[in-house]
């Protein structure tokens, strides 16, 4: 039967629906109009690259953004990234607004995202602080992976990897950094072995077998105002607590002595008071070696975080922490005070 | 009485590494058994001191000097003999000496 469009109920069903129409159309425009507004004068790779980042999951750093002055929050934060990795989401690091920022924060963040088994092949991005100073830290860093010509001069910041004890890196290092501080390459024995003891424990995994599999990171940073270069130490390992070589020691702390805290297995490797009941087996010596560094002035400022542990050496402030970091981290300070060789 | 050298050094490396191959090179453990060892055998034998000379070089891990001269207290089971025999020049790092006695008198210790 031929339907006749005439009738009332017609013309009030297609009013209807022509306004609705019109309406979405005009709101449509606006929208486009909108975005047009936006985006004028933007070209159209960054255009490109917008909408590539709406993709990811914008995680907005903690504002002061240093691994040892903000340590719970930094763990807290890299903890949220892990969880948006685990769910196969891609994740970008805002680092926008940022107004603190050490190199121990980027060393443990450049070994976060370039580990493979963390990062799971989820897409990560980073953007960089909206601080002048701060970008060009991040941009010579490399740690976005853009940092342009490898060979440009990078002023502020030095950063290498390893699995293995690498002596000639150590050595380059510490050139590079005693030409800051003393105006003249010269040798810092002491922090040569303190860089050589870090990059071996690293070696040693909860595992013996799998020595020499975890990557060490190391970030050397040189601070103009202060006169000083920072060395931040990292691995992404298992921790001192909880290393094949501390097994044994640990057991006799506890039955000899009762120590079950962390804080006080770590004074006790440091100081190596208790050694002649508790003897750490002779592969053992490397982290009390690392303090008796800065007790002989070859350098300051040290610095020790792993597992639930946060110790100041210098100060003698030991710290529970309530975020568990699997890994170690070293930080110590070259100033013209420490003692070296020419 | 005559003496034997080891320069560290010219006679293996500058940037001495840690305690085993597998960590990376240039090793204690090599050095032990490359240098240090057959010098410390001949001056035994010849009835000389063997001066280790320390210097020169960038620095030295604990494990290095541990596996080197620990090692060698292990070797001869007793820490008097390599006490007896070894003088050291240390002058870059005037710790380095005190260091490797402990490691030496340690070298036994279960």
């Amino acid at each position: 039967m031929k339907k006749i469009y005439t009738t009332t109920e017609y013309k009030k069903r297609n009013k209807k629906r022509a306004k609705d129409r019109i309406k979405q159309t005009l709101l449509n425009k606006a929208k486009a109009k909108t975005k047009r507004k936006r985006l004028m004068g933007i070209p159209i790779v960054l255009q490109r690259e917008q909408r590539d980042n709406d993709r990811f999951e914008s995680l907005k750093a903690p504002a002061n953004f240093s691994f040892v002055e903000n340590t719970v929050e930094i763990l807290t934060y890299f903890e949220t990234i892990q969880r948006y990795i685990n769910r196969r989401k891609p994740v970008l690091i805002n680092l926008k607004d940022i107004t603190n920022l050490t190199n121990d924060a980027i060393v443990l963040l450049l070994a976060f995202i370039k580990t493979p088994k963390i990062t799971k092949s989820v897409p990560i991005r980073g953007n960089y602080p909206k601080d002048v100073i701060l970008k060009k830290i991040f941009q010579e860093s490399g740690v976005f992976g853009v940092n342009g010509n490898e060979n440009e001069p990078k002023n502020y910041i030095l950063t290498r990897q390893n699995k293995k004890a690498e002596g000639g890196i150590a050595n380059e290092l510490i050139k590079r950094a005693t030409k800051i501080v003393f105006g003249q390459e010269a040798r810092c024995v002491g922090v040569y072995r303190a860089l050589m003891e870090s990059m071996a424990n690293t070696c040693y995994h909860a595992k013996p077998q799998q020595i020499a599999h975890e990557t060490w990171w190391l970030t050397v940073y040189h601070d103009k105002v202060h006169n000083k270069v920072s060395f931040a130490f990292i691995d992404l390992g298992v921790g001192i607590f909880k290393s094949s070589k501390m097994t044994g020691f640990r057991e006799k702390l506890t039955s000899f002595f009762g120590i079950t805290d962390n804080r006080d297995v770590l004074k006790e490797i440091i100081s190596g008071r208790k050694m002649s009941s508790t003897k750490i087996p002779y592969r053992g010596k490397g982290l009390p070696n690392i303090y008796k560094g800065l007790e002989r002035n070859y350098y300051s400022n040290l610095k020790i975080i792993s597992n639930d542990v946060k110790a100041d050496l210098t100060e003698n402030n030991y710290e529970k922490i309530s975020k568990e970091f699997n890994g170690t981290f070293l930080y110590w300070e070259l100033n013209n005070t420490n003692r070296w060789t020419s | 009485m005559d003496k034997l050298i080891i320069k560290i050094a010219e006679d293996y490396t500058t940037i001495p590494g840690v305690r085993e191959e597998i960590e990376g090179d240039f090793p204690g453990e090599e050095f032990l058994e490359k240098i240090l060892l057959p010098k410390f055998k001949q001056a035994l034998s010849e009835k000389k001191k063997l001066l280790i000379d320390l210097d020169g070089t960038a620095g030295y891990a604990t494990s290095f000097l541990e596996a080197a001269f620990g090692g060698l207290a292990r070797n001869y089971k007793q820490a008097k003999i390599v006490l007896d025999t070894l003088e050291f020049k240390s002058d870059d790092d005037p710790f380095l000496e005190d260091d490797i006695t402990e490691y030496i008198k340690e070298a036994n210790d279960k």
